[in-house]
């Protein structure tokens, strides 16, 4: 069966059916709309950042560093 | 399937958006089916720059090992690790080597040492036929054992490692803990771990002899019918419990016990004490019929459910059905161990009791026994690694049932063999999935296969009425077992493994297809 739904911001399907009212539970079977991650990794992880580095950065020599200032002062 | 290991320098250059190599490599590999991975020893590097660049840490964790996974670095590794140069660099090399044997490292240092393996940078992965070419040299396997435990390798190196250091090696709490999950998951008041599936059913027909005769084994006058259609360890069980194995033949929808023919030896021999039905490859036998032919009768059953954890018929799970059920834990069945395991399930508290003894030397006490017993616990650490692997087993299930269906639509066509059915009341969970070759030469075709890349195997080439251990030991067959002997022949089983993707699948229904 096929009905409309409406989804909510937390990602729940509210069905769109007047008669409904909460009264009763139906079964629906509702084809998953697959949400590409992989298509979008590191779209999705970059979006994580807050910030980004500006300019060139060695990863190594910046973390080395990190422990320098770390465990020498 | 390649294993890839990714450097921080690629992963921190993609996802902080400095590199669109790097990015554009990890968008194209996590499509991919090959296994990645970063190892523990490079998580504190990776922590830092999230902190340091505000990441929100819940959600990358989420996203970003939902595709990678960590491999544990060891104390011994770290000890190797001081012979290089760079013991950093050594670490990460020396344990991502000891845990998938050949791989690629993918890294923007061109300096890393690799100690024999493949060093990338993005730039030359992007264009490397060995990660994205369709074209692979290698033999596709029935079963990737090692790219199931890469998929569960951080609860299992965890499991192992916390096991080792807790020094419960004999029945310690592990066991008990999964005799509980799986009583409860089946839906029976006990389950007994043992050590292999093979033992669960000496195990239960001993205890069968114990309850019913009041005597240690069976008399050789007891007669047990079974399929000849099976492995081996179901008919050598009923030999070691002392009684007579009779064969009768298989029904060839299904490949398990035909219960008209255990009716029609029943109607002419009293002397049958129970039945073992086989649920082979992974579909049930007829419990409906075979229980009632048992009540008529007043006959054990024993189900060998070897090949069918978590399979159900009429909604019921396997091995709740029978007076008994016996599973196998054995590496490549659906829920397998990291070497042999088994398990007794049952609602007979007496069975129960003396299943437990029989285990353990033969009595509540060891120092002081009540019956000739064994040495058949489920070991400690077999029962850890099992337990982790519990919790996807469903998962992995509904994988081998949405792969079989792949098979089953993308094969309808090819008139030369037939496809593995579903009766109606069945919960089928393929441990594999077997074609009925019609008038094809089964040789040639595996040949064939196999040139194309394709591994097949055959389950079972001898029925057990051909082999002299049953021959010579007092056998009794019903009939000609003539579907019996045509399985056999014409049997062929195709790679079934959870974790490959549809595009691995395809290849074998083209393999066969192009033929």
């Amino acid at each position: 069966m096929k009905i409309k739904a409406k989804r909510t911001k937390d990602e729940f399907l509210i069905p769109l059916i007047n008669e409904l009212e909460d009264k009763e539970e139906i079964l629906i079977e509702i084809k998953e709309e697959k949400v590409n991650m992989e298509k979008n990794f590191c779209k999705e992880i970059s979006s994580l950042f807050s910030n980004f580095p500006i300019g060139k950065i060695n990863w190594e020599k910046e973390w080395h560093k990190h422990l320098e200032e770390k465990y020498y002062g | 399937m390649a294993k890839i290991l990714l450097d921080v320098n690629v992963l921190l250059d993609a996802f902080l958006g400095r590199q669109e190599n790097a990015k554009k490599l990890i968008d194209e590999l996590v499509k991919t089916d090959h296994d990645l991975f970063i190892t523990s020893s490079m998580i504190l590097i990776l922590d830092y720059f999230l902190n340091k660049y505000g990441a929100d840490k819940k959600k990358f964790k989420d996203i970003f090992f939902s595709r990678f996974k960590i491999i544990t670095t060891t104390g011994y590794e770290g000890l190797k690790a001081f012979e290089y140069k760079d013991t950093e660099k050594a670490l990460i090399f020396l344990s991502f080597k000891r845990a998938v044997g050949k791989g690629i490292i993918i890294t923007s240092d061109k300096s890393f040492e690799a100690d024999g393996l493949k060093i990338l940078t993005p730039e030359e992965a992007l264009t490397s036929p060995e990660i994205f070419s369709n074209l692979s040299n290698e033999l596709l396997p029935m079963l990737d054992l090692k790219k199931e435990y890469h998929y569960s390798i951080e609860e299992i190196d965890h499991v192992v490692l916390k096991n080792i250091a807790e020094a419960k090696y004999i029945l310690g709490p592990e066991v008990k803990e999964l005799e509980e999950k799986i009583a409860q998951y089946i839906g029976v008041k006990h389950c007994i771990g043992c050590s292999s599936g093979t033992e669960a059913l000496v195990l239960s027909l001993r205890a069968l002899a114990i309850k019913l005769k009041k005597q240690e084994y069976f008399d050789k006058a007891d007669e047990i019918i079974t399929t000849p259609f099976t492995f081996t360890a179901t008919g050598d069980a009923i030999l070691r419990s002392g009684a007579t194995p009779v064969f009768v033949d298989i029904d060839l929808d299904t490949y398990t016990i035909d219960p008209e023919k255990i009716r029609e030896y029943l109607s002419q021999n009293p002397k049958v004490v129970g039945i073992i039905p086989v649920h082979l490859y992974g579909h049930p036998a007829n419990m409906d019929e075979i229980m009632e032919i048992a009540m008529e009768n007043n006959l054990f059953v024993v189900e060998d459910v070897a090949q069918a954890f978590g399979s159900r018929w009429s909604g019921k799970k396997l091995g709740s059905i029978g007076t008994t059920g016996c599973f196998s834990f054995f590496p490549s069945k659906n829920l397998g161990g990291f070497g042999d395991g088994g398990m007794v399930s049952t609602n007979d508290d007496e069975l129960a009791e003396i299943s437990r003894m029989l285990i353990k030397h033969g009595g509540k006490d060891k120092y002081n026994v009540d019956h000739v017993g064994y040495n058949a616990r489920l070991d400690t650490l077999q029962a850890a690694i099992i337990l982790a692997k519990f919790d996807i087993i469903d998962d992995f299930n509904e994988r081998r049932r949405k792969i079989a269906k792949l098979y089953t639509e993308g094969l309808k066509e090819i008139q030369w063999l037939k496809t593995p059915i579903e009766k109606e009341k069945a919960y089928h969970v393929f441990h594999q999935y077997t074609i009925l070759l019609k008038d094809k030469n089964r040789d040639e075709l595996q040949e064939n296969l196999k040139q194309k890349g394709i591994s097949t195997m055959v389950y079972y080439p001898y029925p057990l009425h051909k082999m002299k251990v049953f021959i010579n030991n007092g056998m009794k067959v019903h009939g000609d077992l003539q579907n019996s002997e045509y399985a056999a022949k014409n049997v062929l089983s195709l790679p079934i493994e959870p974790l490959y993707d549809e595009e691995v699948i395809y290849k074998v229904i083209k393999g066969l297809s192009e033929r």
